[in-house]
């Protein structure tokens, strides 16, 4: 039987952060998606959101993308999204 | 922290403070109407650079249209620290970038910088554009005879 610190604690753990995802550009074409929110286990990283897109659209294989969380470049993929997080897919920029 | 607008005006997404004016445009680009409030009593040395559409690719194919998209915020954040980044070489910063559907000999980016002399200002600028190019999240997507391709490496 589960006390209820243990039944609290499994909540706890069962919590998942959403996180909505902007595709630009080429990743537009290949996802079919100008948005996508998704829920994710809460301490996932940057790399798991990766690593899911990837799995959910395989094409992105292809593409070498950076990524943007709130807008600014993020270089380290190994740090955790936090709850709310926009994450932008960044194709290779063209401007000018 | 800086502010950004993101009020849509005429379809404009811009930045302005007193040294710099940051703007993305479905609108076309006058340089005109930018360089007319852009002189001052102060200052005697400007700079611009226009950017158009070329008629074909690299690989002399016919362009018909090109088409430009922009993480609109980030885009104009993004400028913001190139600007600041060489800020002690000029005195005030214009760059407009357009987006949306272009055609060949149509305006594309638009920048000017003022300084009191001319010193450093046309070196400045033409760094300020190669970061452009290089950071600024803005993608373009050509379309010419035959197909299409987005550009980027």
């Amino acid at each position: 039987m589960l006390t209820n610190k243990k039944i609290k604690k499994e909540k706890k753990r069962s919590k998942k952060i959403s996180v909505k995802i902007i595709f630009f550009a080429k990743s537009k074409e290949i996802t079919g998606k100008k948005y996508l929110n998704l829920k994710l286990p809460q301490n996932s990283k940057i790399n798991d959101l990766i690593n899911k897109l990837k799995e959910l659209y395989p094409n992105l294989n292809d593409l070498n993308f950076s990524i943007a969380i709130n807008n600014e470049y993020i270089y380290n993929y190994d740090i955790a999204l936090r709850d709310k997080d926009i994450v932008s897919i960044i194709p290779p920029v063209s401007g000018g | 922290m800086m502010k950004i607008s993101n009020k849509r005006c005429n379809k404009k997404f811009f930045y302005k403070d007193d040294r710099f004016l940051i703007k993305i445009t479905k609108a076309k680009i006058v340089p005109n109407i930018y360089l007319k409030d852009f002189y001052s009593e102060e200052l005697g040395a400007y700079t611009t650079f226009i950017g158009t559409i070329r008629d074909t690719t690299e690989d002399n194919k016919k362009i018909i249209k090109l088409y430009y998209e922009a993480n609109i915020s980030m885009a104009i954040s993004e400028v913001l620290k190139i600007l600041k980044k060489y800020e002690n070489n000029f005195n005030k910063a214009i760059v407009v970038h357009r987006i949306g559907e272009i055609k060949p000999k149509e305006i594309a980016i638009f920048i000017a910088l003022s300084n009191k002399h001319r010193d450093n200002i046309f070196v400045t600028l033409g760094n300020i554009l190669e970061e452009i190019k290089e950071t600024v999240p803005i993608w373009k997507k050509e379309y010419f005879e035959g197909g299409s391709e987005w550009k980027g490496t």
